[in-house]
C-alpha cells in the first residue's frame, strides 16, 4: 500500500513537471534502442565483399590501376564504419600505388591520397599532394575546396579565406558547408548554424542518404554548442534513422545522456553498445570521463590503460597527440613527454590549439609565466574553442589576472553542455 | 525495488507522452504530393563522343571543355587538339591523314566539336566498315577506343603503329538484349 | 556527496569531453562531382527501327555489392540535347529529372533557353515517367505516346582497356617498370576494366518522328546541378 502511493507520488510530480521547459530529460531510450540493438551490420557486409571483388580483381590484372583506387575507397570505408586503423593505413597503401601508377598526375587520385592524410592528421603531406593536383587542374573546384579544409587544419587562416573566395557559389552544397567550418572557427556560431542548415535543405533536396546524415551529424553538433540540446539529440536521430549504425550519432546522444541528462550508467550502456562493432581509442577516454563522474575508479583505470595501450599502435601516428599531451600534462613525471608532443604538434599545425597544449602544459608544470606568454602570443584572440578557453582562464588565474579570467569563466558557463559535468565543477572553481 | 523504478518508468513515458502531444498533431495528407522542379540547373558534364575530352584535352583544360557548348568548343580547342594529335601520333606527321582522309587540321576540327552525329535513315553505328555508315550513331556494341585509336594512330590505311591502333578489348563482357533496354541486367 | 567529492578532485580525465562535441572535424565528404559525371552516351536505332534509343551512363566502375546503395541525385538532370539543323545548337531536349523513387522525362521539346542554363520543361506534352528499377530485381520499364523509358542500375556496357590506354597517352614511364608504354598489351593480357561492373543508366527510346524525322542529327548529353 505504501509503495502504490508513493508510486501515484512519483507519477504525479513527474506528470507535474514534464511539460515543465526547464525539464531534464529530453532522451527517450524507446527512441534509440533499436539502432543500438541493429546486430548485423550489413552496409559493413557490403562494403567488405565490395573489397573482395576489387582485390580479386586486383589479383588477376595488376595493371587495372582503377581498382586500386576503387579498392583503397572500401578500405576508407572500413574505416568509417569500424574506426579500424589498419584499414586507413590499407587505403593509403592503395592510393599510393595508384599514384605510383599514373605519375602523381592523376588530380583525382591526388586528392583521395590527400583525404587519407587528412584523417591520418598529416595535414602537410596532404597539403603538398592538393598543391600538385591544383597545378595539374582537373576537377580544379574539388582541389580548392580541399584546399581550404587544409589550410583551415594547418592554421593557415588567410589562405583558407582566398580558397573560400575562390570555391564561392550560392547554393552549393560543398560551399556551404565550408562557409559553415569558415564561420565556426570564426567564433559566429550563428552563421555556422545558418549555413549549415542551408546546406541541410539543399543534402534533402538531392535526397542522397550519405549526404543527409553527414549534415544531421554536423548540425546535431552545432545545436549542441549552441546549448539547443534537443534540436541536437533529433538530428542524430534522423541520421541514425539513415544509418543505424551511425557510431558518431550514437557517441552524441551519449554524450547528452552524460551531459546534459547525468545519466552516466545510461550513457556508459550506450557507449559499450557502440564499442561492440566501432573502436576507436577515444571511446576509451570517453567511458574513463564518465567512470570518474560515477566514482568508479576502477573502470576509470582500466579505461585510460586500454586507451594507452590502443594508442601505442604506431599506425596512429600524430592523430592522438593533442589528446595524449592533456593525459601526460597533468601528471608531473610525463612534463617532458607532454612537451616533446606538444612541440611535434605546432610542427605540425601551427594552430592556436597545438599552442594551447604548449601553454598547458607549463601551466601544468608550474611555469605560469611562461605559460601566459605563450598564450599570449599564440592562443588568446585567435580561438573560442572552450577547452582551450579553460586552459586560458586557469593560466590567467595563476598568473592573477582575475579579472580576465573571470570574464572566461563566464563565457565557459554559457559552454558547459560542450565540457561535460566534470569541466563545469572546474569551471565553477575559477 | 527495480521492479517499481522499471514501472515509474514506462508509466511516466506513456503519460508524458499522453500529456504533451497536443503539438504534434499533423494530419497525413492523403493527395500525391506535389512535385517540385523549379530552379536553374546549371551544367557540369557534357558528352558527344567517347573519350575525346580524355584524350585530347590537357588536365588544366578538361574541366572548361565539360562548360562549354558544342557550337563554341571548336573555336576555343581545336587549335590545342591539333597540337595534342601531332604530339602524341606520328601518324599525321608531314602531311599524313586518317583513313577518312582528314589531316590533323580536319579530323581535330571534327572532334573539336563534341557531339554525336547520328543518322535517323537506318544504320547507326561509330564505325561498321561501310565508309557510308561511317560516324552515323553509337551502338552498343561498337569498339570506339579500337576506332579511334585507328584514326589515331592508324595512318591512311589502319596500318601504321599496329601496337598502338587496337587496344586489344573488343566485345563486352555480358551480351546486350535485343530489345529494350538494350543494356544488359547488372552483375 | 561522495561522487562529487571525487568528481571535484580530479580533472584528468575530463579531456575526454572535447571529443564528442568539438567540431574539429568530421572530415568535410568528398567533393560532390560523382552523381553527375557523365561516364557514357550511346545513340542508336531501336528495335523498332522508326525510333531511336538515347542512353546516359553515370556513376562507372560500380561493383555489384555497391550497386544497391547507388542512387541518382535529385538535384541532377540529365538532358539528352538534340541538334536537328547542324549548328550544334539544341533544338530539342528530353530531360530526366528523378523525384523519390521515379525518372521523369520532360521532351522532346524545344528548350526555353539554349546552353548551359536550363530549366525543367515541365509544360512538355511529350515525356514520362517510370519507377527506378532496384537492384537485384528487373528491369522496371515504362511507355507514353509512343516513347519507352528506363532508369537504374545495368551492366556498363563499355569496354577497354583504359588502365594502357591512359599510359599509353601520358607520356614517360608510368608504371614505373623502367620502360615507356609505348604499345597496347597483347590479346589476352589485355582486360576490359570495366568488365564485372555496373552504371546507372538513363535509357529512353523515342520515334524518330519527334525529333527530325530523318537525315542527320547531332546530339550529346549533360548533366546540370540545380
Amino acid at each position: 500500500m505504501k509503495t502504490t502511493s508513493q508510486l501515484t507520488f512519483i507519477v504525479l510530480l513527474l506528470l507535474l513537471v514534464s511539460c515543465n521547459e526547464n525539464t531534464k530529460k529530453i532522451t527517450d531510450t524507446n527512441d534509440y534502442v533499436a539502432y543500438l540493438e541493429a546486430s548485423e551490420n550489413e552496409v559493413l557486409q557490403l562494403v567488405k565483399e565490395d573489397f573482395n571483388f576489387w582485390e580479386k580483381k586486383l589479383e588477376k590484372e595488376p595493371n587495372q590501376f582503377p581498382y586500386l583506387a576503387k579498392a583503397a575507397a572500401s578500405q576508407s570505408q572500413i574505416f568509417n564504419k569500424t574506426g579500424n586503423i589498419e584499414a586507413l593505413i590499407k587505403a593509403e597503401t592503395y592510393l599510393v600505388k595508384a599514384n605510383k601508377a599514373t605519375n602523381y598526375n592523376n588530380a583525382g587520385y591526388l586528392r583521395a591520397l590527400s583525404r587519407n592524410y587528412i584523417a591520418q592528421h598529416r595535414f602537410k603531406e596532404a597539403l603538398l599532394l592538393l598543391i600538385k593536383a591544383e597545378g595539374n587542374g582537373e576537377g580544379l573546384k574539388g582541389t580548392q575546396k580541399m584546399l581550404f579544409d587544409v589550410h583551415l587544419e594547418l592554421g593557415n587562416y588567410d589562405a583558407a579565406k582566398k580558397y573560400l573566395d575562390a570555391i564561392k557559389k550560392n547554393n552549393d552544397f560543398d560551399y556551404l558547408i565550408r562557409l559553415s567550418k569558415w564561420s565556426d572557427h570564426r567564433g559566429n556560431l550563428d552563421a555556422a548554424i545558418k549555413y549549415m542548415e542551408q546546406a541541410k535543405a539543399i543534402a534533402e533536396s538531392a535526397n542522397l542518404a550519405s549526404t543527409k546524415q553527414w549534415v544531421y551529424t554536423n548540425l546535431a553538433d552545432y545545436y549542441g554548442h549552441a546549448g539547443r540540446i534537443e534540436a541536437s539529440y533529433n538530428h542524430y536521430l534522423k541520421a541514425l534513422e539513415l544509418d543505424p549504425n551511425d557510431a558518431y550519432a550514437k557517441k552524441g546522444i551519449a554524450w547528452i545522456v552524460y551531459s546534459y541528462e547525468k545519466n552516466a550508467d545510461e550513457a556508459l550502456r550506450i557507449l559499450n553498445e557502440i564499442t561492440k562493432t566501432y573502436n576507436a581509442p577515444d571511446y576509451h577516454l570517453l567511458k574513463a570521463e564518465i567512470a570518474e563522474f560515477n566514482g568508479d575508479t576502477a573502470l576509470k583505470e582500466e579505461q585510460l590503460k586500454q586507451y594507452a595501450a590502443a594508442v601505442k599502435n604506431s599506425f596512429y601516428g600524430d592523430m592522438y597527440n593533442k589528446y595524449n599531451v592533456l593525459l601526460h600534462a597533468e601528471n608531473e613525471k610525463e612534463t617532458a613527454k607532454a612537451l616533446e608532443i606538444a612541440y611535434v604538434e605546432i610542427k605540425n599545425r601551427p594552430t592556436p590549439q597545438s599552442y594551447d597544449l604548449l601553454a598547458w602544459t607549463l601551466y601544468n608544470h608550474g611555469e605560469v609565466k611562461q605559460a601566459l606568454k605563450v598564450a599570449e602570443a599564440h592562443v588568446i584572440g585567435k580561438t573560442s574553442e572552450p577547452d582551450v578557453l579553460f586552459h586560458v582562464a586557469k593560466i590567467y588565474k595563476a598568473n592573477r589576472e582575475l579579472e580576465k579570467a573571470n570574464a572566461i569563466k563566464k563565457e565557459l558557463l554559457e559552454s558547459v553542455f560542450e565540457l561535460g559535468p566534470i569541466m563545469e565543477n572546474e569551471i565553477k572553481n575559477i | 525495488m527495480k521492479n517499481i523504478k522499471i514501472l515509474t518508468l514506462a508509466l511516466t513515458v506513456s503519460l508524458i507522452a499522453f500529456n504533451c502531444s497536443n503539438d504534434d498533431d499533423n494530419t497525413m495528407s492523403m493527395e500525391e504530393p506535389v512535385l517540385d522542379f523549379s530552379g536553374t540547373y546549371a551544367q557540369e558534364d557534357q558528352m558527344g563522343r567517347p573519350a575525346v575530352n580524355t584524350v585530347f584535352n590537357a588536365s588544366a583544360d578538361k574541366d572548361a571543355f565539360n562548360v562549354t557548348t558544342p557550337a563554341d568548343q571548336s573555336a576555343a580547342f581545336q587549335s590545342k587538339f591539333e597540337a595534342n594529335l601531332l604530339n602524341l601520333s606520328p601518324a599525321y606527321a608531314d602531311g599524313g591523314m586518317n583513313a577518312l582522309g582528314q589531316d590533323a587540321a580536319a579530323f581535330t576540327g571534327l572532334l573539336a566539336t563534341d557531339v554525336l552525329n547520328v543518322s535517323l535513315d537506318g544504320t547507326t553505328t561509330f564505325f561498321d566498315g561501310e565508309p557510308a555508315n561511317t560516324l552515323s550513331g553509337r551502338a552498343l556494341a561498337d569498339d570506339v577506343i579500337t576506332v579511334e585509336l585507328l584514326l589515331i594512330f592508324g595512318g591512311e590505311d589502319f596500318s601504321e603503329n599496329p601496337g598502338l591502333s587496337n587496344d586489344n578489348v573488343s566485345e563486352n563482357d555480358k551480351t546486350f538484349l535485343t530489345s529494350f533496354p538494350y543494356l544488359a541486367s547488372p552483375h | 556527496m561522495k561522487n562529487l567529492k571525487r568528481v571535484l578532485g580530479i580533472g584528468v580525465v575530463a579531456v575526454a569531453s572535447c571529443f564528442v562535441i568539438a567540431a574539429d572535424h568530421i572530415d568535410a565528404p568528398e567533393v560532390s562531382g560523382g552523381n553527375s559525371d557523365i561516364t557514357d552516351f550511346y545513340a542508336f536505332q531501336a528495335e523498332n527501327e522508326d525510333n531511336l534509343v538515347f542512353v546516359a551512363n553515370i556513376q562507372g566502375l560500380i561493383s555489384p555489392a555497391n550497386t544497391a546503395a547507388a542512387s541518382f541525385s535529385e538535384n541532377v538532370m540529365v538532358e539528352f540535347n538534340i541538334d536537328t539543323n547542324q549548328d550544334n545548337v539544341e533544338d530539342l531536349v528530353i530531360q530526366a529529372i528523378p523525384r523519390d523513387g521515379k525518372m521523369y522525362f520532360f521532351g522532346p521539346v524545344a528548350p526555353s533557353q539554349t546552353g548551359l542554363n536550363s530549366i525543367i520543361e515541365t509544360t512538355s506534352t511529350a515525356g514520362g515517367s517510370v519507377e527506378i528499377s532496384s537492384y537485384g530485381s528487373a528491369a522496371i520499364t515504362a511507355s507514353n505516346g509512343g516513347m519507352s523509358f528506363f532508369a537504374g542500375p545495368r551492366d556498363d556496357p563499355f569496354f577497354m582497356d583504359f588502365a594502357r590506354f591512359t599510359q599509353i597517352l601520358t607520356p614517360g614511364d608510368d608504371d614505373g617498370d623502367g620502360e615507356e608504354e609505348t604499345a597496347f598489351l597483347p590479346e589476352g593480357s589485355a582486360s576490359d576494366t570495366f568488365a564485372g561492373t555496373n552504371v546507372m543508366s538513363i535509357v529512353v527510346e523515342v520515334p524518330k518522328s519527334m525529333i527530325g524525322g530523318s537525315g542527320k542529327i547531332n546530339t550529346w548529353v549533360e548533366s546540370k546541378r540545380k
